[in-house]
């Protein structure tokens, strides 16, 4: 079961890693903030995979609840951000 | 177990890769947000699920299950803050150039800017946050 766990962990650290492209050439701002969170999602699921991997989740599992909180704190800030900067201009 | 965890894990990462080629084809910002905000939603929900079956019934599984609840909640949240962002700073999203009949060959071209700022309500003015 670890190696299917391996596996995983590669297809979807692969997935992240394509996603990473949006993130670079994102015509947009908010394109790129869209890119960085598919890449805090699918690190969150990695992370609990990893933790499976080394057989020890119980420490990974409380990493990976801040990791999503921060994850959706730093979209939800960013989209806040750019959404009240143009409205200051005349 | 195992093969209820191997069928909701695989399903979990065919969405996954649905999110990754709807991130990574899609021409416009806000086909590309619908893609994120509910495929990538279900594909964690799912892996997160085969992994709590896995580990079977602790207090880990009951972490797991927190986690798959928080990103039920918050993703579809995030999702929405980027795409009214996306509408409130002027991005125009892709319609059907004649307006009218989804059949007709017309292709695709951005909305006329404005038509659609028109019906949107006034952003609250940013001196009074009620929830700060």
């Amino acid at each position: 079961m670890d190696s299917y766990f391996i596996a995983l962990s590669v297809f979807v650290g692969g997935l992240a890693g394509l996603s990473l492209y949006r993130s670079v050439v994102g015509p947009t701002v908010l394109d790129r903030m869209l890119g960085a969170g598919v890449i805090g999602s699918h690190g969150l699921l990695l992370m609990c995979l990893v933790g499976f991997v080394y057989e020890r989740i119980d420490m990974f599992v409380d990493l990976a609840i801040v990791y999503a909180l921060l994850n959706f704190a730093s979209t939800v800030v960013v989209a806040k951000y750019f959404e009240h900067r143009t409205e200051e201009k005349p | 177990v195992i093969y209820v965890v191997i069928l909701l894990t695989l399903s979990g990462l065919f969405f996954l890769l649905v999110t990754t080629v709807g991130l990574l084809r899609l021409p416009d910002f806000f086909t590309r947000v619908h893609a994120i905000g509910k495929a990538d939603t279900l594909g964690s929900m799912l892996l997160l699920a085969g992994l709590a079956v896995y580990n079977g019934l602790n207090v880990v599984s009951l972490k797991l299950l927190l986690i798959l609840f928080f990103v039920l909640v918050a993703n579809p949240a995030a999702a929405h803050a980027l795409t009214r962002a996306g509408l409130r700073i002027g991005m125009v999203p892709l319609m059907r150039a004649g307006g009218g009949e989804p059949d007709d060959d017309a292709g695709w071209a951005p909305l006329s800017s404005g038509a659609l700022l028109d019906r949107l309500p006034e952003p609250p003015s940013s001196e009074s946050e009620p929830g700060s």
